[in-house]
């Protein structure tokens, strides 16, 4: 078993473990038992071949899905034992995501989506701050456009500013600069980071890129479902 | 969240993107095919109602074969009620050479009580209401008259003894219904009728008393007069009306039915755009969870969508219903009374609670499989895999439709009979899909295009059985609507045949029976029957029971009775057996009569007959088609029964309209006899029959539409993944070409199998309804199963190939980015 801990974490995973029903029958281990913990305000990087658990490890993490045995504490809390709309009154406001393929919401504006959060989380003016964090992104101007109208970089940086629009104890994201090329995810990381450092936000990464993980204060390798290193980042 | 504004900003969207309109189209289709037919049958009965009064004539009205006693005319006045009164029979009316049976009328001063009779100088001058009766000397009479006897206003016409000059033309009699109009009408002051000598022994005249006034007064004048009414009997409105009554009642049936396909077609869209709508919003649930939206926000976001759909939909599908329905009345024409009071709101009511119920119980069940959506979703975009109890999300629309079903349909039996046919269709259709697509899957060869065309078919199994099932349904509506309806029409049309007899003879005595068959067997050999009138006086020994009284005898309290040897022709003995020594004492009934006043095989009935009284045995029950207009009888005895009763005869004969002067010849010889023309009866049948499928083409068309938006909704139906994987395709080298020829493959064998399977079921629908509603015998168009495989091949390839154009010209890159 694996074990990474650090005192008062905002996030505790507690011999978390994930096995699937594998396509021909039996079973199908993706993730080995592990624990880890992460501080308030650290910024973590998971990272590790395809196939080795990270995105599986996050969505865990994050609530999104349910470890096959062990425990998780998200902000203080137990996830285990809540329901699906537990969970995501949990994530309410205090977590925080970007993904590789951004998953804005094609039916609303770069404003509308970027509210989305606010709106779900009860605040008074979701447009003034919607607004607001449109324009550190630096995308003010184009916040009536609908995510078919901006490139591939713009829309991360409509889904950074979702993200980070509630003010989140806590922020996923899972290759955020995959779907980019070289140049824009520098600067989408770059902003990622700015927002992160201003915001005193937890941060876990999920990462190919080592330069992005060594960015982040530790770094969590995984091989084959296994927690391999935890460590400083260089 | 704002729930609201998120949803109308989506929804907002979705319009602009064009994703909701099969659903709003199916919820237009749905409200205005129940409006329409709800807004007319409210309209219709409306406008019965308020002018029952003046269809006949007066607020009541008092019908005897005698002479009306002045004592109940006094007694009426007595209790200031208005009266007056009428006397009714048929007979021949003279002009110059030519002759001409009519019905006389002979009204007294106040005629009418209700209403007014419409009367014009000239049969083509317009017609104002009449403020007298006609004056002594003059008649009025039916513009057809003019016409037969080809006399001119002010020229003079001989009834009896007597002649009249015509000084009107009549245009509206209130109290005469217009669906049996039988001999034109000669309408005359009552003052000279004793002049005529028409009103001698053996006529067939009806008096009238008509009183109008307080309800009360006439309630008391009613009881007054029920211990002493002897033979006579109040006229209703449903008797005065049942003709037309059940004529509108059967188009009511037809059109509510004719409704109901249409709302489960469109119920079925419903179903299946709203299931195509959540599966596209797979993705925006997983973010919407992810963000921390709950199951019912989410889910809110999403039903409120359909909502902001359904409102604008519902109120053009009620503007619709309503222009409809005019439509419908236009069509009705003459059966329905001329100024029917507006629509009132209530099906408009209606309509908005079955567009909302449509979209609870059809629309949203879909949606709450959303609830399942994993956030994680979107972190790794996994197919859901398929799990057991999906199909729980069906059983709402289906438990819906079934209730709509028994709703429509207001009748146990019927509403089961359609539950069973269609959910046995639709099982039967995905069954006959799944066997054929296994089938079709096995089959390779061919170019390229071709095989990967037939892999996808067997590939998306479920997918294509729910388009077949789907197509299918939709298809066999069409089909229904247009060659089985019309199959079914001409069946029930040649049920009533060109020869049917168009006039009974009457009150014939027993020594003319032969010169009158003699004088008539030109046109074939009539039967002619004995027929008495008695009464029923004991079953199995006692008097009948109050309910069997009234179930088994006219208002006036008598039966007709008739005797015969053979079996006579259009009867069939579904019971028992019909006597061979016509010496025994016997009786057979009718089936339908025996069932009404509950009596079968073995059970005796005594009959008196003037003086004598006869008991005979039931020994057979008949089925006799009532509908071939042949001279027919309820209660048959054996001749052996009867001995010497008294009796009339009757007969019932075609007689072409060119050679209608023999019927003079006959009654100048006899004038004893009477004439009924029911030639006019049946024409009257026909025009509404006529009427009634044309309104029920109208509201069928709602159907049809309905079919091609299941249809569309259908093939919608994993269009995004045929352009994905279209676009992986084209990035392997694919060209347009195979692509085209790949979906010319899927969607020609997807809709050859819908087609076929459709009009299978449709025929076999078609010879359901002709055996069971209409009772004629089905002639089916069997070639409908293979030009119905051709059209849905051809149709639905065609219709793919369309709609599938985005699979050709979306740009694989755009494609494979949105991933």
């Amino acid at each position: 078993m694996s074990v990474d801990k650090v005192s008062d974490p905002v996030l505790a995973a507690e011999d978390i473990a994930k096995v699937v029903k594998a396509p021909g029958g039996g079973d199908l281990t993706i993730l080995h038992p592990l624990s880890l913990s992460i501080g308030d305000g650290e910024s973590v990087a998971i990272i590790g071949p395809s196939g080795s658990g990270k995105t599986t490890l996050l969505g865990i993490l994050a609530g999104l899905d349910l470890p096959t045995s062990g425990s998780v504490r998200l902000a203080g809390q137990a996830l285990n034992g809540l329901t699906e709309d537990e969970r995501a009154e949990l994530r309410r406001g205090r977590v925080g995501f970007v993904f590789q393929s951004f998953h804005l919401l094609g039916a609303l504006t770069a404003l509308e989506n970027v509210m989305l959060p606010l709106e779900l989380a009860g605040d008074d003016d979701p447009a003034a701050r919607g607004l607001d964090i449109l324009e550190r992104v630096g995308l003010q101007d184009r916040h009536d456009h609908y995510p078919n109208q901006l490139s591939g970089g713009e829309q991360q940086r409509v889904a950074i500013a979702r993200a980070f629009a509630s003010r989140p104890r806590i922020l996923f994201a899972d290759e955020p600069t995959g779907n980019l090329d070289l140049e824009t995810g520098r600067k989408i990381s770059e902003l990622l980071f700015v927002l992160n450092a201003d915001a005193g936000t937890t941060l876990v990464l999920v990462t190919h890129d080592s330069r992005l993980a060594n960015r982040c204060g530790r770094v969590i390798g995984l091989e084959g479902g296994r927690l391999v290193k935890s460590e400083a980042a260089a | 969240m704002r729930i609201l504004s998120t949803s109308w900003r989506q929804f907002r969207r979705e319009l602009k993107a064009g994703e909701l309109q099969a659903l709003a189209g199916a919820l237009v289709i749905a409200v205005a095919a129940l409006t329409a037919v709800g807004a007319f049958g409210e309209r219709v009965e409306a406008g019965l109602k308020r002018s029952a009064n003046e269809l006949i004539g007066g607020d009541l009205i008092v019908v005897s074969r005698y002479a009306i006693p002045d004592a109940w005319s006094a007694r009426a006045r007595q209790l200031g009620l208005a009266t007056t009164s009428a006397v009714e029979f048929p007979t021949v009316a003279f002009s110059g050479d030519s002759s001409l049976l009519v019905e006389v009328k002979a009204v007294s001063d106040g005629y009418p009580l209700r209403g007014a009779v419409t009367i014009a100088p000239d049969s083509t001058a317009p017609g104002a209401a009449a403020d007298r009766i006609p004056q002594p000397g003059e008649a009025w009479v039916d513009p057809r008259i003019l016409g037969e006897l080809g006399a001119r206003m002010g020229e003079t016409l001989e009834l009896g003894a007597s002649t009249y000059r015509i000084g009107a033309v009549i245009r509206v009699e209130p109290d005469r219904t217009g669906v049996f109009n039988l001999a034109p009408r000669v309408m005359i002051g009552s003052e000279g009728l004793e002049a005529t000598g028409l009103l001698g022994e053996g006529s067939r005249a009806r008096f009238r008393l008509l009183v109008a006034g307080e309800a009360d007064a006439i309630e008391s004048f009613r009881s007054w007069l029920e211990p002493r009414r002897e033979g006579a009997f109040f006229q209703t409105l449903q008797e005065s009306q049942r003709g037309i009554t059940e004529s509108l009642d059967r188009a009511n049936r037809f059109l509510a039915l004719a409704a109901l396909s249409a709302v489960l077609l469109a119920g079925a869209a419903l179903v299946l755009a709203a299931r195509e709508f959540a599966l596209r919003h797979i993705d925006t649930v997983a973010i919407l969870r992810c963000l921390g939206a709950s199951q019912r926000q989410t889910l809110a976001v999403l039903g409120l969508q359909l909502v902001w759909m359904a409102l604008p939909a519902i109120a053009v599908g009620i503007g619709l219903g309503y222009a409809v329905q005019l439509l419908l009345v236009w069509a009705m024409g003459d059966l329905i009374p001329e100024a029917l009071p507006a629509a009132t709101l209530a099906p408009a009511l209606a309509g908005i609670a079955t567009g909302l119920l449509a979209l609870l119980g059809f629309g949203l069940p879909p949606l709450i499989r959303l609830r399942r959506v994993p956030p994680a979703r979107v972190l790794k975009r996994q197919d859901d895999p398929p799990r057991v109890g999906d199909w729980l999300i069906y059983v709402p629309p289906v438990l819906f439709g079934i209730a709509l079903i028994y709703w429509q349909a207001g009748d146990l039996e019927l509403g089961s009979y359609i539950t069973l046919g269609l959910v046995g269709t639709i099982a039967i259709l995905a069954l006959a899909a799944l066997l054929l697509i296994w089938v079709i899957g096995r089959m390779r060869g061919g170019g390229l295009g071709w095989r990967y065309g037939l892999a996808n078919l067997a590939r998306r199994r479920t997918a294509n059985l729910f388009q077949v099932a789907g197509l299918g349904l939709g298809a066999m509506m069409i089909f229904l609507l247009s060659v089985v309806q019309s199959d079914l029409l001409a069946s029930w049309r040649g049920s009533l045949p060109e020869q049917a007899p168009n006039f009974f003879l009457l009150n014939i005595h027993p020594e003319q029976t032969e010169a009158v068959a003699a004088a008539l067997e030109r046109f074939g050999e009539p039967e002619i029957f004995p027929m008495a009138v008695g009464k029923i006086i004991a079953i199995n020994g006692e008097a009948p029971s109050g309910d069997q009284a009234s179930r088994s005898r006219r208002l006036d309290g008598t039966t007709n009775l008739s005797w015969a040897d053979e079996l006579p022709a259009g009867n069939e003995i579904i019971a028992g057996r019909w006597w061979k020594d016509s010496s025994t004492v016997e009786v057979s009934l009718a089936e339908s009569w025996s069932q009404r006043v509950g009596l079968g095989i073995g059970d005796r009935m005594t009959f008196q007959v003037g003086s004598r009284s006869v008991e005979a045995e039931i020994t057979s029950i008949r089925r006799v088609d009532w509908d071939s207009f042949e001279v027919n009888f309820f209660i048959l005895l054996s001749p052996g029964s009867v001995g010497q009763l008294p009796a009339n005869y009757i007969t019932s004969l075609y007689i072409p309209p060119d050679r209608f002067e023999v019927l003079s010849e006959v009654v100048r010889a006899y004038p004893n006899i009477s004439v009924i023309d029911v030639g006019t009866i049946l024409g009257r049948v026909r025009t509404i029959i006529d009427r009634v499928s044309l309104t029920v083409r109208v509201v069928f068309f709602f159907t049809l539409v309905a079919g091609v938006l299941v249809l569309i909704s259908a093939l919608r139906a994993g269009l995004w993944q045929r352009i994905y994987e279209g676009a992986v395709l084209r990035t392997l080298g694919a060209a347009r070409k195979q692509l085209r020829a790949a979906l010319l493959a899927e969607f020609g064998v997807l809709g050859a199998l819908a087609g076929g399977l459709a009009a299978v079921a449709a025929l076999a629908t078609g010879w359901v309804v002709a055996r069971e509603v209409f009772e004629v015998p089905y002639a089916a168009s069997w070639l409908l199963i293979p030009l119905g495989a051709l059209l849905g091949g051809c149709g639905i390839a065609l219709v793919g190939v369309l709609g599938g154009r985005r699979v050709l010209t979306t740009a694989p890159v755009a494609v494979l980015r949105r991933g």
